[in-house]
């Protein structure tokens, strides 16, 4: 064992002394890898290597993320070496970091072998303590995908929780690749897991036709709906701000139903949160026919009940910046439905109103 | 007593969107609407020409105008001046100077600084002065509750040198101050008046009004608390105040949930002195103190201050004896008024029926303003629905 002494004596300056401090580490690097079936092995590779140098070699490991423009996105050390070492929080020590890492890259690779999904939710459950957030998580996924340089976060098998519902008077298959999802009939079922290549297909019955498919912004509406066993429209909802594979399901059935189904809806809430919703959706489902619920549609029936069907509110100041906000984002789309949803945002700011859609329903 | 007045023109689908605002001025009827763009229809009109034919379309904001305002002046060396001013629904305001040879708007700039085009503006309004000494100015409100007011000289000849050049450069606005919202947490301005005996009232959508005086821009008057309190869905956002010609007096419109109200208070000591209402029972005396059943948007005097129009949700425009507080006349607007069936709208993009077109704006129009039979010796009302119309009035019979 050498004492501080024998390294000073080695060393003629303070770069050469903590040169001679640093240890001898050895790099894993994450590289790109040029096809989605390459993962396993990249990953088994990266975990060999990590295990190697910790167990036999008793070399630390300093792992790396370059990116394609050659900077490195960030470095980690086990067991942590170096100078740059401040802990703020026990998530930002670096060996937390690096249990994160593995572990998700662990059931990445299991996932991927066996060909399962999970989701963020179920991957968060099985280690709570060590992962702390499902926000680790997705920025962990992250991190791999732009490593890896994948196109989709997706291609890694863990995605999101679904959020999105489905209500149909039919069955509806989910076919992705070989395996064959069902949507049941007459059940509310949670939107299904989605690849790229996935086929939507509406069974046909010849006594049941599908008149339209409805988007609703609440699932309070959707059960109401659902409640009454409409058999002619197929319901959907977002449960508010819908994700991202709400609108893909919704994307792909389209593309496969449009010439059957003729009438794709979207009601949400007169607020400037229902039209950024009904905003978010048209993003990528453009076709989608906005029907309210507009301030003059929940006005009317107030006037025809005479009395309060239901409350309109005030907007407040953040309801005021959203409108203004959006009214400039809607403002640059030249097609027939940012029109309408002109429309109703500037009566919502002009009115200084919002109503709920629930109304609209409750009879 | 009772007044009467009779349809002279219509134009229907006159904008693509809601129009917002009506300005008056001698040459135009000023439109500002949600499609983005003002409209000056020609107020002369020959016996058989139509509005339709007759106006002048200028393009201002993608987000579309709520507010429109206009000065209309005799500047020194003769100069008329007339400089349309809009707000958007970005929250910026524009100005617009009407070029009498080439019959179209340019855009001018009277702001000093760019910052102004970041704020969020709602509503703006003129005053003109009739004084040589005394400024012009313009007052503007944004979503925050501030009221801004500039003075606005456009020629100042205070060097005591004669310019006779005709392309002389204006003058921009003068920031005369600021007044923050009457409550610590930011509240919309909904509405803003100046008078000519140096008040200016802004209006709140919490149920507020401040009165100040325009020269120290130091609060005289709070006026608040009307309608009923303390029912959840009770709102009683001010949508309109108006100061009567001379001053005296001040009319505020706002809420009392879904009903509007109008009341009056003189100017002097902040005296509320009465509402215009209508019997909301029949046969009855008036319960609740309601002018329209539906939100009031907007309130308009006579040139002369005795009569006070006012419109409504509940598509009417009705008007008011002020001495009186009596209605004087009630116009019930539907759809189908509008005197080409091609340009009647029964139905908005969304397909919520337009049958009975909210009323969002009406002003007075004074004498001699509009052309037609009795127009010089009668007064008029021009109002503009939800139905993308744009309707012109003039009182029945003269003398």
């Amino acid at each position: 064992m050498k004492s501080l002494a024998d390294f000073m004596d080695k060393a003629e300056c303070k770069t050469a002394l903590l040169e001679e401090l640093t240890p001898k580490s050895r790099d894993i690097l994450f590289s790109p890898v040029s096809k989605a079936e390459d993962i396993p092995f990249m990953i088994q590779s990266i975990l060999s290597l990590a295990s190697v140098s910790l167990q036999h070699q008793q070399e630390p490991i300093k792992i790396q993320f370059p990116l394609q423009d050659g900077k490195n996105l960030m470095t980690l050390t086990l067991p942590f070496f170096g100078k740059k070492f401040k802990l703020k929080s026990r998530n930002t020590k670096p060996s937390r970091k690096v249990a994160i890492l593995f572990n998700i890259l662990n059931t990445v690779k299991n996932r991927l072998e066996n060909g399962q999904v999970s989701t963020i939710r179920d991957l968060y459950y099985s280690n709570v303590e060590l992962y702390e957030n499902q926000r680790n998580i997705s920025f962990w996924l992250s991190i791999l995908t732009r490593s890896f340089r994948l196109p989709s976060k997706d291609l890694l098998n863990i995605i999101p929780a679904q959020k999105g519902l489905i209500y149909s008077p039919i069955k509806i298959m989910v076919i992705n690749n070989e395996k064959v999802q069902i949507i049941t009939p007459f059940e509310t079922t949670l939107i299904p897991y989605l690849g790229d290549n996935t086929k939507i297909v509406l069974s046909k019955q010849a006594n049941v036709h599908i008149n339209r498919v409805l988007v609703l912004e609440k699932e309070a509406i959707f059960s109401k709906l659902v409640s009454s066993r409409n058999s002619d429209q197929i319901l959907i909802t977002g449960k508010g701000y819908p994700d991202f594979l709400t609108r893909k399901f919704l994307k792909l059935f389209h593309e496969s139903e449009k010439e059957s189904i003729k009438n794709w809806d979207i009601i949400t809430d007169a607020d400037p949160h229902g039209v950024n919703i009904t905003f978010i959706y048209m993003q990528t489902n453009t076709y989608l026919n906005y029907c309210g619920a507009t301030l003059l549609q929940l006005i009317n029936l107030n006037l025809k009940h005479l009395s309060s069907a239901t409350q309109l509110l005030s907007l407040d100041q953040r309801d005021v910046s959203l409108t203004k906000t959006l009214l400039g984002r809607v403002s640059m789309q030249e097609v027939a439905q940012a029109s309408k949803l002109k429309v109703a945002l500037q009566r919502q700011m002009f009115f200084q109103k919002k109503g709920e859609m629930n109304a609209l329903y409750s009879r | 007593m009772s007044k009467v007045f009779i349809s002279t023109t219509n134009c229907g689908k006159a904008h693509d969107a809601d129009i917002f605002k009506v300005a008056i001025s001698i040459p135009f009827t000023i439109t500002a609407s949600g499609d983005g763009y003002i409209k000056l229809w020609k107020n002369k009109l020959l016996e058989n020409e139509q509005p339709r034919d007759h106006y002048i379309s200028q393009f201002i904001n993608k987000t579309g105008v709520h507010h429109v305002d206009v000065f209309h002046s005799m500047e020194a060396e003769n100069l008329e001046l007339l400089i349309i001013t809009c707000v958007s629904f970005s929250g910026e305001i524009s100005f617009w100077q009407f070029d009498f040879n080439e019959k179209k708007l340019n855009r001018i700039e009277l702001f000093d600084s760019p910052e102004w085009n970041k704020k969020s503006f709602w509503a703006i309004k003129w005053l003109k002065s009739d004084d040589q000494v005394l400024s012009h100015r313009l007052a503007a409100t944004d979503v925050k509750g501030t009221t801004y007011v500039w003075k606005f000289n456009p020629f100042p000849k205070d060097d005591g040198i004669e310019n006779t050049d005709k392309t002389m450069t204006m003058s921009k606005l003068q920031l005369q101050g600021e007044m923050p919202p009457p409550s610590a947490e930011a509240v919309f301005a909904t509405c803003v008046d100046m008078s000519h005996n140096g008040l200016i009232a802004t209006g709140f959508a919490n149920g507020t009004i401040v009165v100040s005086q325009l020269s120290t821009l130091r609060p005289l008057y709070n006026f608040e608390g009307f309608g009923i309190q303390g029912i959840e869905q009770n709102s009683n956002t001010v949508r309109a105040v108006k100061f009567s010609p001379a001053g005296s007096l001040l009319a505020v419109a706002n809420d009392s949930g879904s009903f509007g109200c109008v009341a009056l208070y003189e100017t002097q000591f902040g005296e509320r002195i009465g509402n215009l209402t209508v019997p909301t029972h029949s046969g009855q005396s008036s319960v609740e103190s309601f002018a329209h059943s539906g939100w009031v948007f907007a309130l308009s005097f006579n040139s002369t201050g005795e009569f006070l129009a006012t419109s409504g949700y509940d598509s009417k425009v009705r008007v008011w004896d002020v001495k009186s507080k009596e209605r004087v006349t009630t116009l019930n607007i539907t759809a189908g008024d509008i005197e080409n069936e091609d340009d009647i709208l029964l139905e908005d993009e969304n397909g919520d029926s337009l049958k009975y077109p909210p009323v969002l704006d009406v002003s007075f129009i004074n004498k001699g303003i509009r052309s037609g039979m009795n127009s010089d010796v009668n007064e008029g009302l021009c109002c503009v629905c939800l139905d993308r119309s744009i309707r012109w009035y003039r009182e029945a019979g003269g003398n």
